[in-house]
């Protein structure tokens, strides 16, 4: 479901699958528990393969990022497409996460 | 999503058919995760009605009730009558109060009350979204239980003028 990647000391996790729904979300959450267990500081979540999420899907990242949080690290996203950063900013969302239009700007957190 | 192309096909959408046909997408979508998690049904009926000036999405099952909570104990259908007009909190963190309108005995309205401040403290808010989602989707979002049939009936609107 996710691959991951090291770049710039931040961990990309793209996420390989079309519709991020119930059926993963809590595969998911615990990918981001595991990673930020191990110590990674900032996550950069890569949704550019994603093309649907639904609630479950958003529960399991704001548990991720509630966690990253309470241990210093933090989470941000990018490569959301329309419908999917729509969704994050009719629940505000786009206010609670860090959203980037492009990786570049995502790893110099900019 | 199919049900989101048959809406497109048999609406005549103004300057506005974009945001209209997203909204319709999410309804449809947590409308049946919804039943997924809460309803413990094998079946459910999706009802799309598409009128001149509506789009409305039903779900009907007859599985686990949609029960409110007051003072720690759920009500059951038919609600007191002493409820009616009432708001009755569904659930609420730093962003969002969810209440239920109670309309009568067997239909609920939901209701978002948003706080709105620049910046949220993560830690205090709740992870389930879907129906602050349906709410905020909707002109109107409410359930109705018909105890004839014992079927629950999630009902979302959309005015499209």
């Amino acid at each position: 479901m996710i691959t991951t990647n090291l770049l710039k000391s931040s961990m990309v996790v793209r996420i390989n699958i079309k519709e991020a729904g119930l059926k993963v979300a809590e595969q998911f959450k615990k990918a981001l528990f595991d990673l930020l267990d191990e110590g990674n500081p900032y996550l950069v979540i890569d949704f550019e393969e994603v093309t649907y999420i639904d609630s479950s899907f958003l529960g399991s990242l704001v548990s991720g990022l509630k966690y990253a949080l309470s241990k210093g690290a933090d989470i941000a996203l990018v490569n959301l497409h329309k419908d999917i950063f729509g969704l994050f900013e009719l629940i505000r969302m786009d206010k609670v996460f860090k959203i980037y239009s492009n990786m570049e700007d995502a790893l110099n957190k900019k | 999503m199919e049900g989101s192309n048959w809406i497109a096909d048999h609406l005549t959408l103004n300057k506005d058919g974009e945001g209209i046909l997203f909204r319709c997408r999410l309804i449809l979508s947590e409308l049946i995760t919804n039943a997924i998690k809460h309803s413990l049904v094998d079946n459910i009926i999706m009802e799309i009605t598409v009128d001149p000036l509506f789009v409305e999405i039903s779900r009907y099952d007859r599985g686990k009730r949609f029960f409110l909570v007051l003072e720690n104990q759920s009500e059951y259908y038919p609600l007191n009558d002493a409820y009616a007009g009432q708001q009755i909190m569904v659930f609420k963190d730093k962003m969002y109060n969810l209440v239920a309108v109670v309309k009568n005995p067997f239909l609920i309205d939901f209701k978002l009350q948003e706080y709105m401040e620049e910046k949220h403290d993560i830690k205090d808010t709740l992870e389930h979204f879907g129906l602050i989602i349906l709410t905020k989707s909707s002109s109107r979002f409410s359930y109705r239980f018909d105890p004839d049939t014992f079927t629950n009936i999630f009902s979302a609107r959309i005015e499209t003028t």
